[in-house]
């Protein structure tokens, strides 16, 4: 590892931009991305609260740095190159969007906590779709509200099944087809790491195990066939065998189909989410948002380049060569600061102090 | 007036949680890149091994800001029903200092029983000469309290040196009667 190479968590993430606040530069930072030729993805001020977040890029600009490039591509490498869909599914994973629809599952909510615990009355199960642990809406939305002893969580094993499936590792041959990047950047990246649907994919399965650690909810056995279809209908199946006296399902899904299947199932309260078409360019996040979308962002591209005074500053890497299973539980960076020109006297005495911050207090915390 | 000294005491009491300790420590160790000779910290008899740990953590801040000193750490045990016995205890500190030519830097950010930072401030006053800096660090939040300094937003917290603050409005004030005598 290099010397300006830190390996950090979401969290100690704060240490490089308290860095950059002591140093003066808490205005106009951007992230810009390697894989789609430097295009710059968003501007940044850095504030108490957390970070606002200025001049997103739009969908149509986006597009215009896009549809070249995966005209070049051939059709399986093209998959690699992260849509606009994409990003805009990562505000939602962030909990900086809220799906519509959510206000039925408020108000459900509303109802239980006005429910008399002494007597009784029904338990209601919450159950995601696929979907949504792939969104992390336990993590973003759900387990933030109060518990309640009648409410509780159920997932079917059906759905880790499918959250487990894997479809290819990046190897060097593939990693070959892809030419408007140098391919050392690329294999530093990518080489022997998951392709960008099994990465989305794993968000997804985390989420469903750390939805099983943090709550004690039930588990349905049930199998799992290869067909996306038959398992839909397993997972349906399984949820709406589950009810009993005193028992409902609340099934949260982003699939109208999957929602209608089970409208008017006994005990069943189907709920529909959906992701807005359009994203705001101008918003303010909470730290923890600012810092999972980073992570998102960074797992969909691979690298971010931090851009600090007009300067290219550093790289934060979601992905890299060798990153390990425990890496990726722990979701962790690794974030490298570029040493300027040591004629550079300004630069470099920031360079310095970003770096000693970095390793006095990520060697203090992991002692502690 | 005591000699010239450079060498410090850095006197706190426990806090809810280890990072209330830790933090404003923490924070002027990084700020001013260096650590004092000397950590007093009084804790509550039944706090011995929240004391260990918290003497483990200070201990290991210190190595990292400053390699090569050796940092003395002690913990001063005090009943927490017994404010006369906490006043002896905490003087002796303030004593010590004094008879060592030794300058203290106060720490009363901690949230601990009301009788602690009243006594340490009145120590202050009464050892003014020797009190470096009387510290309060503050969060924009109380639950920051039992975050590690680091992970804290910067613009979240506020080292503050309540005797150089005060200095500052009493010179302020000093000014402001000057000026309205002159009127």
């Amino acid at each position: 590892m290099r010397e300006t190479t830190f390996n950090v968590s979401k969290q100690e993430m704060m240490i490089l931009f308290n860095a950059l606040i002591d140093s003066g530069y808490d205005k106009n930072l951007q992230f810009s991305v390697p894989l789609l030729n430097g295009l710059i993805l968003f501007k940044f001020h850095l504030k108490g609260s957390g970070a606002q977040v200025l001049n997103f890029v739009v969908q149509q600009k986006y597009l215009e740095c896009y549809i070249p490039l995966a005209k070049r591509l051939k059709e399986h490498t093209k998959n690699e190159i992260p849509s606009y869909n994409d990003i805009q599914q990562s505000f939602y994973q962030a909990g900086i969007l809220k799906p519509s629809g959510i206000e039925q599952l408020e108000d459900i909510f509303s109802t239980l906590r006005n429910q008399s615990v002494i007597r009784g009355g029904d338990v209601y199960y919450i159950a995601l779709d696929t979907n949504l642990l792939r969104d992390r809406f336990f993590s973003v939305y759900l387990k933030k509200i109060p518990s309640h002893p009648n409410l509780d969580y159920i997932l079917c094993e059906t759905v880790r099944d499918e959250l487990k499936n894997r479809r290819d590792k990046l190897n060097r041959n593939f990693l070959q087809t892809i030419t408007h990047l140098k391919h050392n950047i690329l294999a530093g990246c990518f080489l022997n790491q998951n392709c960008l649907e099994d990465r989305m994919r794993y968000v997804g399965f985390l989420e469903y195990n750390n939805m099983r650690a943090a709550t004690s909810c039930e588990e349905i056995d049930a199998q799992s066939r290869k067909s996306g279809r038959l398992n839909d209908e397993i997972i349906l199946e399984a949820y709406s065998s589950f009810v009993d006296i005193g028992r409902k399902v609340i099934f949260i899904s982003r699939d109208n189909e999957a929602v209608r299947m089970m409208t008017g199932e006994e005990n069943v309260i189907p709920i529909l989410l959906e992701h807005e078409s359009v994203i705001q360019t101008n918003f303010a996040t909470a730290w923890d948002q600012f810092f999972d979308l980073l992570y998102l962002l960074s797992i969909l591209y691979g690298k971010l380049n931090l851009i600090v005074g007009g300067v290219e500053t550093g790289s934060l890497y979601g992905v890299w060569k060798g990153k390990d299973v425990q890496e990726w539980e722990q979701d962790r960076f690794l974030l490298e600061i570029f040493r300027p020109r040591d004629e550079d006297k300004d630069e470099m005495k920031d360079y310095q102090f970003v770096v000693t911050a970095l390793k006095d207090n990520l060697s203090i915390l992991k002692q502690l | 007036m005591p000699k010239k000294s450079s060498k410090l005491i850095w006197l706190t009491s426990m806090g809810q949680n280890m990072y209330e300790n830790l933090n404003p420590y923490w924070a002027y160790c990084e700020r001013f890149k260096n650590v004092p000779e000397q950590i007093a910290l009084l804790h509550a008899i039944e706090m011995n091994a929240e004391k260990d740990r918290t003497v483990r953590a200070f201990s290991i801040i210190s190595g990292q800001y400053c390699k090569n000193k050796q940092i003395n750490i002690a913990g001063i045990s005090f009943d927490d029903e017994d404010v006369r016995g906490f006043s002896e205890k905490a003087e002796a500190v303030f004593k010590k200092a004094s008879a060592e030519n030794m300058k203290l830097i106060v720490d009363v950010s901690l949230t601990t029983w009301s009788f602690v930072p009243i006594y340490l401030m009145k120590m202050t006053r009464n050892y003014h000469n020797i009190v470096k800096s009387l510290v309060y660090f503050q969060y924009s939040e109380h639950c920051l309290r039992s975050r590690p300094y680091p992970l804290i937003p910067r613009p979240s917290t506020t080292f503050h040196d309540l005797l150089a603050e005060s200095g500052k409005k009493d010179r302020k004030e000093q000014v402001r009667c000057a000026k309205q005598h002159s009127m």
